[in-house]
């Protein structure tokens, strides 16, 4: 009788193991059939295989690296025999990257690059950027990226002697520079609007400072970035590439560079009184802790002051403003972002390009703005902090680099030292020039 | 025997010899010749390099930034030095010669050496400097010194000397310790001798202690050289701000060359040349050999024995 009853036990407890083996492998079989059917119909997909690895310069866990991650499942689930291998390498990837290729390594695809550097690298995408994009049959690849990366790309490429009507890369999370501020603040001090030209800013600084508010807090690694931004807007960005070749340039006599140092003088009022002394964060820090009213930075910043600020920072963004008189005009603004391309020898550079239209398709940019990242493509809204950033970045219609492409030996050794004086008051706009036209002629 | 010792020989110096020309002789040859030529990035191919003869040197020689680097790294060499050695030597003798809590002392000193350097740059850019809360702002406030806690010691005007404070300060403990041990060998009799003979301690410290330890401050003095010539960390987290002329040197101006200067944004900027970046390291070596000769001439040749 027992022996009867552990038999029948021990048949029980097979068959159950066996309907539990069976119930799994249905239900594998189920996710396997949902991950090989294809959201994209048959005919759209190429006949693509093999493996694709990408070096990315972001870290497991951000958001770019989720978006991108997202892009990876998606493409290898409309192409179930690729496969795509990254490697989180990080910010210096870049050092990393190029040994290895020279080395022979498998890399398809690249980021974090200057077109500048080893031009040879990049493989021409411009037919994957003429298809249509990804879930977007009516615009092409080209179309739903933001029109200012695009020009920021072909800017890139120009410089760096590549054709300018071709892709050998493309921006992706983008950046723009303009004024963050804190609009509590601006409530108190009575300010409604953001201000939108140069004097309507001053007066700005002004209502700030007579409600007792430090106007504006900066920090040794971005104070370069208020008169390189006042100045190529009053000469135009021709007279800052010829300014940037040669000190000798005329344009450094010139009544407007005198007039940028008599208005960085008159800012200097403004100024919080711990700008001097600033050392990188420890400016954003006091914008964060409400003790100043704005901070000039690009639109990356409220992510890297985001524990001191916490959820309720009451965060607003203008663009720079327009500078009366001025050459440039309020679409002139700092864009980037970070440039992806295809090594130019890849193995599989079919399968990498493709990978690549997922990574900019609406879908995962989308997601990423919803993580909180930056999209570039067309429609996309960001989010949180950055919200007005949409704004910002979809009226700019001319494109110029962080310092405005403002730099040069002289510029870092002379202008911009002279310039953080100025705004700090350690010395006066004219003897600040004066060391300028003495200065010129060693450099 | 003699093939079996000769053997011997290539057995255990084949491994010294394969590391010393691969790990040292050949990037040493390859940056040499990387210095005459131009090179957009430190990984592009051989094939890509544009011959340019001397054309780096040249252009190193007529650019101002790095007369200012070459003329920062000599300040931080002349006065660095003279502070370091001075306190140091001091702070060795004092204690050497017996204090309460010597040995407390001693450690307090020497704390600073261990920390890594990075930290204690953050330190003392975002806290000791710092103008709202920082120490040196409370220790001049609370005694009443109004102008020095006024100073800004983190703005351009003072930034290169905040600078070589702070890293004089980090470096005192190492050779204070160096000195101390020197000190500890010299023999007692020769104190009690000039002593009898009516020294005072100033006279038994220049002509009995300082003698006796030269040996040392030779090989200190050597390692600061070496330390100043390659002095690149603390100018470059000092001023995040790249080509900075307030803090830059040799150092960190050839790693702007070769990697390109980039404020906060990720992208590697362009324009660098690599070659020039070689040029400056090739430089450096010279003028750390041309130094190197200049200690060996400068320091006296005699030794006493103890």
């Amino acid at each position: 009788m027992k022996k009867t009853l552990a038999l029948m036990l021990v048949l029980a407890t097979l068959l159950t193991m066996a309907a539990g083996c069976s119930g799994n492998h249905d239900a594998d079989k189920g996710d396997t059939q949902g991950a090989n059917a294809s959201s994209v119909p048959a005919e759209d997909l190429k006949q693509l295989s093999g493996k694709v690895v990408y070096w990315s310069m972001f870290n497991e866990g951000e958001p770019e690296a989720q978006a991108i991650q997202k892009a990876a499942d998606m493409f290898m689930k409309d192409y179930p025999e690729c496969e795509v291998e990254i490697q989180w390498t990080g910010r210096s990837n870049q050092n990393l990257v190029g040994p290895a290729l020279e080395g022979g390594e498998q890399i398809d695809i690249l980021d974090n690059f200057s077109y500048g550097m080893s031009t040879e690298r990049y493989l021409d995408i411009t037919d994957m950027m003429n298809e249509p994009a990804y879930g977007q049959k009516d615009v092409t690849v080209a179309e739903s990226i933001l029109p200012v990366l695009n020009r920021a790309n072909e800017q890139g490429q120009v410089q760096a002697g590549l054709a300018k009507d071709k892709y050998y890369g493309v921006q992706m999370f983008p950046w723009v520079v303009g004024f963050f501020y804190n609009k509590d603040l601006f409530a108190q001090a009575g300010v409604t609007e953001p201000p939108k030209t140069w004097s309507e800013f001053v007066a700005v600084c002004e209502k700030l400072k007579a409600a007792g508010i430090n106007s504006i807090t900066c920090d040794d690694a971005y104070m370069t970035l208020i008169p390189n931004n006042y100045l190529a807007r009053l000469v135009g960005s021709d007279k800052i590439a010829a300014m940037s070749a040669n000190a000798s340039d005329p344009a450094w006599q010139s009544e407007e560079v005198k007039q940028a140092f008599a208005q960085m003088e008159k800012l200097s009022d403004f100024m919080s009184p711990q700008t001097a002394t600033n050392k990188y964060p420890a400016g954003q820090q006091e914008f964060a802790l409400g003790e100043a009213a704005m901070y000039l930075n690009a639109s990356w910043m409220p992510s890297e002051v985001a524990d001191t600020a916490g959820e309720d920072f009451p965060w607003g963004f203008f663009a720079f403003p327009e500078v009366e008189g001025g050459v440039e005009k309020a679409g002139y603004s700092s864009v980037g972002g970070i440039p992806l391309a295809v090594y130019s020898k890849s193995q599989n550079p079919e399968a990498a390009k493709e990978f690549l239209r997922y990574v900019i398709s609406k879908e995962v940019q989308d997601f990423l703005a919803e993580l909180g990242g930056a999209p570039a493509t067309v429609g996309s809204e960001w989010t949180g902090p950055r919200a007005e950033c949409t704004d910002v970045i979809g009226a700019a219609d001319k494109v110029s680099g962080l310092n405005c492409d403002l730099s040069s030996e002289f510029v870092s050794a002379v202008f911009t030292i002279e310039m953080n004086k100025v705004l700090t008051k350690q010395t006066t706009a004219d003897k600040a020039v004066s060391v300028l036209t003495s200065e010129a002629s060693k450099y | 025997m003699k093939k079996g010792l000769r053997r011997m020989y290539v057995v255990f110096l084949a491994p010294v010899v394969f590391a010393f020309v691969f790990a040292y002789l050949y990037p040493v040859t390859r940056t040499i010749q990387m210095s005459f030529f131009k090179v957009s990035d430190i990984s592009a191919a051989r094939d890509t390099w544009e011959f340019v003869g001397l054309y780096n040197y040249q252009d190193l020689f007529n650019r101002q930034l790095f007369h200012v680097s070459i003329r920062n790294m000599f300040l931080i060499f002349a006065v660095g030095g003279l502070l370091v050695f001075t306190i140091s030597i001091f702070f060795a003798w004092v204690l050497h010669k017996g204090m309460r809590m010597g040995n407390f002392w001693r450690n307090v000193i020497y704390l600073p050496t261990v920390i890594t350097p990075v930290a204690m740059i953050t330190v003392w850019t975002q806290y000791v400097y710092n103008n709202r809360y920082g120490l040196l702002k409370t220790i001049f406030d609370a005694v009443g010194l109004e102008k020095l806690s006024n100073i800004p010691w983190t703005s351009t005007q003072y930034a290169f000397w905040s600078m070589v404070i702070a890293f004089v300060f980090c470096s005192i403990g190492g050779n204070m310790l160096v000195y101390m041990a020197a000190m500890k060998k010299i023999p007692d009799d020769l104190y009690d001798a000039a002593f009898i003979d009516g020294a005072t301690d100033g006279k038994a410290f220049f002509s009995v202690t300082l003698p006796l330890i030269m040996d040392n401050i030779k090989t200190q003095v050597t390692f600061w050289v070496i330390g100043c010539i390659g002095f690149f960390l603390w100018s470059r987290v000092f001023s995040v701000v790249p080509s900075d002329p307030t803090t830059i040197t040799p150092a960190s101006y050839m790693y702007d060359q070769i990697f390109g200067t980039s404020i906060s944004t990720n992208a590697v900027a362009g324009n660098t040349n690599v070659g020039m970046g070689a040029a400056i390291g090739v430089v450096l070596c010279i003028v750390t050999v041309v130094a190197l000769a200049v200690i060996n001439l400068v320091f006296p040749k005699e030794k006493y024995e103890i």
